[in-house]
């Protein structure tokens, strides 16, 4: 992926303890004047409430920067977390990174 | 009195809550129905018999106050079918034991705004003292105020804090961690230089014997060496946490949110909404305090356990469903004879274990633990319904995405909500904090305008009875709270029924003779029977004192109402902690006026009855009884607003 559009994948746990450093991430990249970021999920384990509203605050963030940010590989469990509190509608939630770059390349 | 659930020794019963029907619960139930029948057979006796249709324009009204008043009481008794009495043992002596490392982490917030920063320091000093590991305990002072002096105080306690033995051996066993685990990296640093060079001589009988006892170790990794470098790479891992948690020992933190003009900040709720979000709190349950509000040592050892169950096939805790637990409030500085009617016994004990028992328990903003996971998976859900409607809302969801911040009485709205999406609420009937009472009456009532106008704000916005999610009952018992704030019309003519007699003559009911005594007394007795029942162990005077204010406070219901309802902009305006002396008359004029019309009336009336101007004696002596209720009840404010301390 070019330069700017940046991949991030958080590991294992998304939770009360690691969600922060997640978003301390994310606002550092926004900090680079990038294009869109996508969080790829394929190795998160766990996703509790805390992890998604870090994601949330990292979406604020974005917006606020305007930089597009997506989610792709979300997990069985993550899925039914987003989809219980209703956010599986405010995210871009892709099947992997290529269903992603599919996207950035139709708007290029 | 609210009863204690402290016992000397353990409670025998199996498991560590147990949660039984209050005492006197049949009997309530059986003269609540008596009551009910004969309120009912009464009200149609008053409609068929007794309109005074000549004089309908005092008769239908009050004919509708009565009938309000009936359906309220239904209402209420219904609320009060199901009062459950709580009793818990402590974590620590939970059956069986929860391990102190299973033991969750808890975050206490004080949210203040403009109070003393000694008064907050007094609450922070306790909330840091409260009975709990002290590495799984944070103290958070939320100061929307951003003062100066607050940050100090905050600063110097938790530098104080450090300093205790507790968090002095916290640190000295952290301390010891780190060396022990930077001593481990040593040694296998050591070990897998030691293996490396075997492996370059190629000794290979070594090799393959070393291979073997590694393979045994862990099938799944070759050699020893990748072994230990795996070891190492943990290692690393944990002395950068150990690291991370020595520099973090500080647990009495400071935090004001930034206020940016021009954008709402959405008061108490964005405060605390900040603070979940801020990424500066992660504490698994959340105590929230009013800046006034000391809690006793106990509080968690006493809360907790609501939240777990055992899992006897698993053998071990798990969470339940349980969001909150509420606790009473009590007041620390309340006068003997409470001139401002702040005890609240009848909510703080009948009501709420009523509403407890039809899992409707409210969140009353201070003395309460909330589990965080319930807290913002409910705010995310209700805040992704809020974005749908308006996409902006996302600039500010830190400050709405967790407490509900659609009204000014936002515990009330939240704790719908929680129930709305499914989980369960406890009261917890023990005084486990204390607080200071406003004790002046202009304070008082802007405390009472600001529950009335934000329930009822909740009424239009997000009506419970039409709110999907809520049980039955939940609704009955939200719903209850907000139709009562229609109480100062019916009340307004309670009160003018007996001026427009002593003053036109006027009667609005048929006749006020016998006729009217049979059907009006036995109705009357056993009303108060129920009543009786119902707040057995609740002191005569403390009934008095609420019954003279929910009459007395016609006013400020009525103002709500109207304010409300006709979208006249609301301010959270947060109750002073502090006394504000003076003389309220002014406050109270309404009640005045009808205090002194009725006196009058009375009087003026009774100079008739000398006059032989009144046919019917008998009716002026009914209205003469009404007058002397009427008049005693709102003496109870009149008093309060020149009542000062010293008297």
């Amino acid at each position: 992926m070019s330069e700017l559009n940046v991949v991030i994948q958080p590991e294992q746990s998304l939770d009360i303890t690691t969600s922060e450093s997640l978003r301390i991430k994310i606002t550092d990249t926004l900090q680079r004047n990038v294009d869109s970021i996508l969080i790829d999920c394929q190795h998160v384990t766990f996703m509790d409430s805390s992890g998604l509203s870090a994601m949330v605050m990292a979406l604020k963030h974005a917006k606020e920067a305007n930089v597009r940010l997506a989610l792709c590989a979300v997990g069985e469990q993550a899925g039914m977390l987003f989809s219980l509190t209703g956010m599986d509608q405010i995210f871009e939630i892709f099947e992997d990174r290529a269903a992603f770059e599919k996207t950035i390349a139709q708007l290029a | 009195m609210t009863a204690t659930t402290v016992l000397e020794g353990l409670p025998s019963f199996v498991g560590n809550t147990r949660s039984q029907l209050k005492k006197r619960t049949l009997l309530f139930r059986y003269l609540a129905i008596i009551n009910l029948s004969l309120g009912g057979w009464y009200l149609i006796w008053r409609t068929t018999h007794s309109i005074n249709w000549a004089a309908w324009w005092i008769s239908l009204p009050l004919l509708g106050a009565e009938i309000y008043g009936y359906i309220g009481a239904v209402i209420f008794i219904i609320g009060l079918w199901r009062p459950l009495v709580r009793q818990v043992k402590s974590l620590a002596q939970n059956v069986p034991n929860m391990p102190r490392s299973q033991w969750p982490t808890v975050d206490v917030f004080i949210a203040c705004y403009n109070e003393p920063a000694e008064m907050v320091e007094k609450t922070a000093r306790a909330a840091l003292s409260l009975d709990y590991p002290a590495e799984k305990l944070r103290v958070y002072v939320l100061d929307d105020g951003n003062a100066p002096e607050m940050r100090e105080m905050a600063e110097h306690l938790c530098l104080e804090d450090l300093q205790i033995p507790e968090m002095q051996s916290l640190a000295q066993r952290l301390k010891a961690e780190h060396r022990k685990s930077v001593a481990q990296k040593a040694k296998l640093e050591d070990a897998l230089a030691v293996l490396q060079s075997k492996e370059e001589q190629e000794d290979c009988s070594d090799q393959i014997e070393l291979q073997q006892i590694a393979t045994l170790l862990n099938p799944q990794q070759y050699t020893l060496s990748e072994q230990v470098v795996e070891a190492i790479k943990a290692i690393k891992i944990s002395i950068h946490q150990q690291g991370m948690a020595l520099s973090d020992l500080a647990r009495c933190r400071y935090i004001a949110r930034p206020k940016p003009k021009g954008r709402p900040h959405h008061a108490k709720a964005g405060n605390i909404n900040h603070a979940i979000f801020s990424g500066k709190t992660t504490g698994e349950f959340i105590l929230t305090l009013d800046a006034d509000h000391i809690p006793k040592t106990q509080f968690l050892q006493r809360v907790l356990p609501y939240f777990f169950k055992y899992n006897l096939h698993q053998g071990r805790y798990e969470a339940n469903t349980t969001a909150f637990v509420q606790t009473p409030q009590s007041f620390y500085n309340l006068p003997a004879d409470d001139p401002f009617c702040h005890r609240a016994a009848l909510f703080y004990g009948p009501i709420q274990q009523g509403k407890d028992g039809l899992n409707s328990a409210f969140y009353t903003g201070t003395n309460a633990l909330l589990r965080r996971e319930a807290l913002v998976t409910t705010g995310l859900q209700n805040f992704s319904q809020s974005l749908a409607q308006d996409s902006d809302r996302l600039s500010e969801f830190e400050l709405i995405g967790g407490l509900s911040s659609c009204s000014i009485t936002e515990d009330m709205n939240t704790a719908m909500r929680l129930h709305a999406a499914g989980w369960q609420s406890v009261y917890h009937d023990e005084i486990l904090a204390v607080g200071l009472a406003p004790d002046d009456l202009s304070s008082t009532l802007k405390q009472r305008l600001r529950w009335a106008q934000g329930t009822l704000q909740v009424l239009q916005t997000e009506n419970p009875l039409t709110k999907s999610g809520l049980s039955f009952w939940q609704r009955l018992q939200y719903f209850q709270t907000m139709y009562s704030y229609f109480a100062g019309f019916p009340t307004l003519v309670f009160l003018l029924c007996p001026l427009v007699y002593f003053f036109a003559g006027v009667i609005p009911v048929e006749a006020f003779g016998i006729d009217f005594v049979i059907h009006f007394l036995p109705v009357y007795l056993i009303n108060r029977i129920t009543l009786m029942v119902v707040v057995w162990g609740i002191s005569a005077r403390e009934i008095w004192r609420s019954e003279q204010y929910g009459v007395a406070l016609f006013p400020l219901f009525i103002q709500s109402v109207l304010s409300v309802f006709f979208k006249q902009p609301l301010s959270f305006q947060v109750t002073p902690k502090q006394r504000q002396s003076g003389i309220y008359l002014k406050l109270v004029w309404p009640q005045l006026t009808l205090f002194c019309l009725l006196i009058v009336g009375v009087l003026w009336a009774g100079l008739q009855l000398t006059l032989g101007n009144i046919s019917t004696p008998s009716t002026y002596w009914v209205n003469v009884a009404w007058s002397v209720y009427n008049i005693s009840l709102l003496w109870s404010i009149i008093r309060a607003s020149f009542w000062s301390p010293a008297n």
